[in-house]
């Protein structure tokens, strides 16, 4: 059980690193064109 | 902790991957409706309207002149005749330096005739380049229709972090429907304005 909150927790994380590199590179991209 | 990250590497990645994904669909969502917004205002007279923040900025070059020449030509100067020699080069010095540094910075490309359309309404130009294109002289749709490879480089030179985006978001294109008024063909074309 731990192991799988564990998995889940970093699953997440990985998905928030992600969402956030997104959010940087599109908000760069379009940025104040 | 590293051997759950190696045992499940491909499962972090596709994670990883989602999130990117959804980032970009959150911020194209985000521009969609933005964009809607400003095509609100432009549904009427779409074209013609455009101009109206353009617009103060070329009356503004062409008052000073004519309001200095009269007011110290009247009466008094029927019989002295330095007063309107002294009045001319005033009117001839304003103008002159005004028109040294607007050159200077403009890219060699045809200017625009006529009332100043709204560079808004093509995708891809935001409120910053339009002022940019503005300052460069671009103000017209038939304008940039008509641009060349030519006319594409010099202008390309002078938009700065912009660059490459005359080819890249198709504005010559973009610039033929609007310019036309061919607003259904725009819209099939580039989605709605």
């Amino acid at each position: 059980m731990p192991l799988l909150l564990e998995n889940l927790l970093l699953l997440l994380t990985t998905f928030a690193i992600g969402l956030a590199i997104g959010w940087f590179v599109w908000g760069r991209n379009s940025e104040d064109y | 902790m590293i051997t759950l990250i190696t045992a499940n590497w491909l499962l972090y990645l596709i994670a990883l991957i989602i999130g990117v994904v959804t980032a970009f669909w959150i911020w194209a969502a985000t521009g969609r409706e933005s964009s809607a917004v400003d095509s609100f205002n432009a549904q009427d007279g779409l074209l013609e309207k455009a101009g109206e923040p353009v617009q103060p900025d070329e009356p503004k070059a062409e008052p000073a002149p004519p309001v200095v020449a009269p007011t110290p030509a009247p009466a008094p100067a029927a019989k002295t005749s330095p007063a309107p020699v002294a009045a001319k080069p005033e009117t001839a010095a304003p103008a002159k330096p005004k028109a040294a540094p607007a050159a200077a910075g403009k890219p060699q490309i045809p200017a625009a005739v006529g009332e100043p359309d709204n560079l808004r309404l093509i995708k891809g130009v935001g409120p910053k380049l339009n002022t940019l294109l503005n300052s460069l002289g671009v103000t017209r749709f038939d304008q940039i229709a008509e641009w060349k490879e030519a006319e594409i480089t010099e202008v390309d030179k002078y938009l700065d972090t912009f660059s490459g985006r005359i080819t890249r978001d198709a504005w010559i294109d973009q610039a033929k429907f609007l310019a036309k008024d061919d607003i259904a063909g725009f819209e099939k074309k580039y989605g709605k304005l």
